[in-house]
């Protein structure tokens, strides 16, 4: 199964933020999306998640022979701010979110189970989510898209508001997880992305790059990620 | 001072051209003939703060000829046309007077104003606050004299008095507000309260102040007239203070403080719009401690599932919001009822023309019943509690997913609408019953059905216009023009009603089929449209 965005464009304000965004991610792997702050890595999200209208251009999913348009139900988006129902307490989230979501869950797994998944404390599960730190909030968009597995999980800047400790358990999740999905991880911050993905790909300009494998591991990694994201400035 | 001035006017002269730019970029055709860069425009920017410049002098003179026409001129003119013109001058001095002199020394003061400008020349483009507070002083002072002027000889012409009366009141107005100015900064000196900051003070005089400035215009007659307005030694007294006071401001050495205490970051007084804002916000909100940990484990809702929980737990908690304004509708109904049944005791012939207006009166409740809607409340409480968090979610946006959410919403809408109809149905019922009018079967059938009609119709026209036109944005301020224009014309059927011919089965047959139809469309239009109108904005 793979992901294919077929040369997207998107402008704000006669300001193209992404221009012809053209890319093919593929299923078991970690996509790290690298860009400075205002490169436009939310708004390609966005875009992909129907939040908001591309200008042109599409994205497919699918095998190479049978893809279909992408549609809402195939992705699970966990924004960086995570936005949740406040009046309800984070139980009756994941039950609400289960009950409609039903035909999509494993029948083996109770609510108990997904809670225990992301190590969620069994007292502030009947807390008011209005009461939630952002970490707490966060696991709990990482638990919507455990429950329905959908083939595409977008990351908006998650671990950043995670502590060590939970960012580690969250990042062995994702690799445990990355087998049946396409994850693509956004993040300004080049070591998180050096350390928890197989792909990197870099979003400068509007335009989608990838960065070879061999990269990531030479010594000099950080110096010419550096070089390629500076670049485009002078111009 | 001249350069501080200057600096001052060119920060002030680029927010304003940034701020008339973002407005009318907003606009619908012409917005889009400014580009996004425009901003860095420098030199089309100098010329938008020239036109900022230009409308802020003429605002200021049209405000001061607004002040005096609508405030004082107008009620005067329309009491008291009959008496002679030197009478109607006292009056006008006398409002002046209390509202210029005393009101708005109160309420309207400048060294110890907190505002937005003071934040960001002193703050944040740290120009000192002593040279700050001289030079914007300076610029009051002469614009408030200069603005006046015009008006107030004006005004005084009308009322036939002589010309220097304008001037020499403005310039008595002026000094008394150095004067004013100076104890404000005095007593903050001293006690390090700043007077205009305390509302329960503020309002009460603007209260006592509104009072007895019209007063007079029951009366017919003045306290003051222009012999003590403009004695000599009063105006010399003024004027000598004012002087006092302006030294004193001048030579005052503790800006800096004065400006610190009315600019703290977080002064909801200034910035208007966060105030507006978190009104806005805390009118829906719920509170945590609210609830108990039993009801957050939720045991009530555990029968429901899906969207039915949802709704559920959404009503339950926010109960607050809904249940108040349901017993406030059932307080005003039974406080209207039961000084109807006084009246009855009391007065029994203005008691049968009350009831035979409400017996032909039905049109006049489709207005009643549109305000008896808590309809707006609602929708509110939900898009900002609810919707929109989840409207982030794909399967939110869904067709089945809306549709069910409405279905479900549209039947605890009414259901809790019908509450007030039928006290509102009870109350009249048991009115004409006692007032003996003649009262058949048909006519409380015909009754009934129309009120609960109507309040089924404002339920569904609520939500109708919640779901196609999603009026809310972020912040809660309407955004959606047609929301504005689909609503007035419903208001103004409703007010058209009124002149509906009073007969009472004809009436209840349209007002039937026009829910009815309504109704029909509405929920059709939902179902065809929803899924892609209803959105986060």
């Amino acid at each position: 199964m793979q992901l294919t965005l077929d040369h997207i464009h998107k402008s704000f304000d006669g300001k193209q933020v992404i221009k012809d965004a053209d890319f093919t991610f593929e299923r078991g792997k970690i996509y790290g999306l690298l860009g400075r702050n205002g490169a436009g890595k939310t708004t390609l999200f966005n875009c992909l998640s129907g939040e908001i209208q591309m200008d042109s251009g599409a994205a497919f999913i699918g095998e190479k022979d049978s893809a279909r348009p992408l549609r809402d139900e195939d992705i699970g988006y966990v924004f960086s701010l995570p936005i949740l129902p406040e009046f309800l307490t984070g139980y009756e989230f994941v039950k609400f979110y289960m009950d409609i979501n039903r035909e999509k869950i494993d029948p083996n797994k109770s609510i108990e189970d997904y809670f225990s998944i992301i190590k969620f404390e069994e007292e502030d599960r009947h807390r008011l989510i209005k009461g939630y730190s952002h970490g707490m909030k966060n696991k709990i968009q990482m638990l919507c898209f455990i429950i329905t597995r959908p083939p595409l999980i977008l990351l908006d800047e998650p671990l950043t508001s995670f502590d060590v400790v939970v960012a580690l358990e969250i990042k062995k999740l994702l690799r445990e997880m990355k087998q049946d999905h396409i994850i693509i991880f956004s993040t300004h911050i080049l070591q998180l992305a050096a350390d928890l993905c197989d792909e990197l790909v870099i979003l400068n300009h509007g335009t989608l790059q990838e960065i070879p494998r061999e990269t990531l591991q030479s010594p000099e990694f950080e110096e010419q990620i550096i070089a390629l994201l500076q670049d485009g400035n002078n111009d | 001072m001249i350069s501080t001035l200057r600096s001052i006017q060119r920060i002030r002269g680029s927010s304003g051209a940034n701020r008339l730019i973002y407005y009318f970029k907003k606009l619908p055709v012409l917005g889009k003939l400014l580009k996004g860069d425009i901003y860095s425009n420098i030199a089309l920017k100098q010329v938008f703060a020239g036109i900022v410049l230009a409308l802020k002098v003429v605002w200021g003179f049209l405000v001061k000829f607004a002040y005096l026409g609508i405030v004082i001129y107008l009620p005067i003119v329309l009491t008291h046309k009959e008496l002679p013109l030197a009478e109607q001058y006292a009056l006008f001095l006398h409002i002046f007077i209390v509202l210029s002199f005393i009101v708005a020394a109160v309420s309207n003061v400048f060294i110890l104003e907190p505002k937005r400008d003071k934040y960001i020349c002193v703050k944040l483009m740290r120009i000192p606050a002593k040279q700050y507070m001289h030079a914007t002083l300076l610029l009051k002072g002469l614009t408030f004299f200069i603005y006046f002027i015009p008006a107030l000889t004006v005004f005084a012409g009308i009322f036939g008095a002589p010309l220097w009366h304008g001037v020499w009141l403005t310039l008595l107005l002026t000094a008394w507000r150095i004067v004013t100015e100076a104890l404000n900064l005095w007593f903050f000196d001293k006690k390090g309260i700043v007077l205009v900051k305390k509302m329960s003070w503020v309002w009460s005089v603007i209260g006592l102040g509104g009072l007895l400035a019209y007063v007079p215009l029951y009366l017919g007659n003045a306290f003051v007239n222009d012999a003590t307005g403009f004695s000599v030694p009063v105006s010399l007294v003024i004027v000598v203070l004012g002087g006092i006071a302006a030294v004193y401001i001048g030579k005052y050495p503790n800006y800096r403080s004065a400006v610190d205490v009315v600019t703290k970051i977080d002064d909801p007084l200034l910035d208007m719009n966060r105030m507006m804002k978190e009104a806005r916000v805390a009118d829906v909100q719920t509170k945590e401690k609210d609830f108990s940990s039993e009801e957050l484990e939720g045991k009530a809702f555990q029968g429901k599932t899906g969207y039915a929980y949802l709704n559920a737990i959404f009503f339950s908690r926010h109960k607050r919001l809904l249940i108040q304004p349901i017993q406030r509708r059932l307080t005003i109904i039974g406080v209207l009822f039961i000084v109807a049944v006084l009246m009855m005791l009391i007065s029994p012939e203005t008691s049968s023309e009350f009831t035979a207006f409400l017996l032909g009166g039905l049109p006049f409740f489709v207005f009643i019943m549109n305000y008896t809607s808590i309809g707006e409340r609602v929708c509110k409480a939900m898009f900002y509690n609810c919707d929109l968090s989840l409207l982030r979610y794909g399967f939110y946006r869904e067709q089945t997913a809306i549709l069910d959410n409405f279905k479900i919403r549209l039947i605890k809408l009414s259901g809790l609408n019908l509450i007030p109809a039928v006290a509102i149905c009870l109350a009249c019922t048991l009115l004409f019953l006692l007032s003996g009018a003649d009262w058949g079967l048909m006519e409380a059938v015909i009754f009934w059905v129309t009120i609960l009609c109507l309040s089924l119709f404002f339920s569904v026209h609520h939500l109708f216009m919640y779901y196609i036109f999603q009026p809310y944005s972020t912040e809660l301020n309407m955004k959606n023009p047609f929301f504005f224009i689909v609503n007035s014309i419903v208001l103004g059927l409703s007010i058209a009603c009124i002149g509906f011919p009073k007969a009472s089965s004809l009436f209840t047959l349209v007002v039937l089929a026009g829910t009815i139809a309504y109704m029909v469309i509405a929920v059709t239009l939902v179902y065809k449209f929803s899924s892609r109108t209803f959105r986060v904005k």
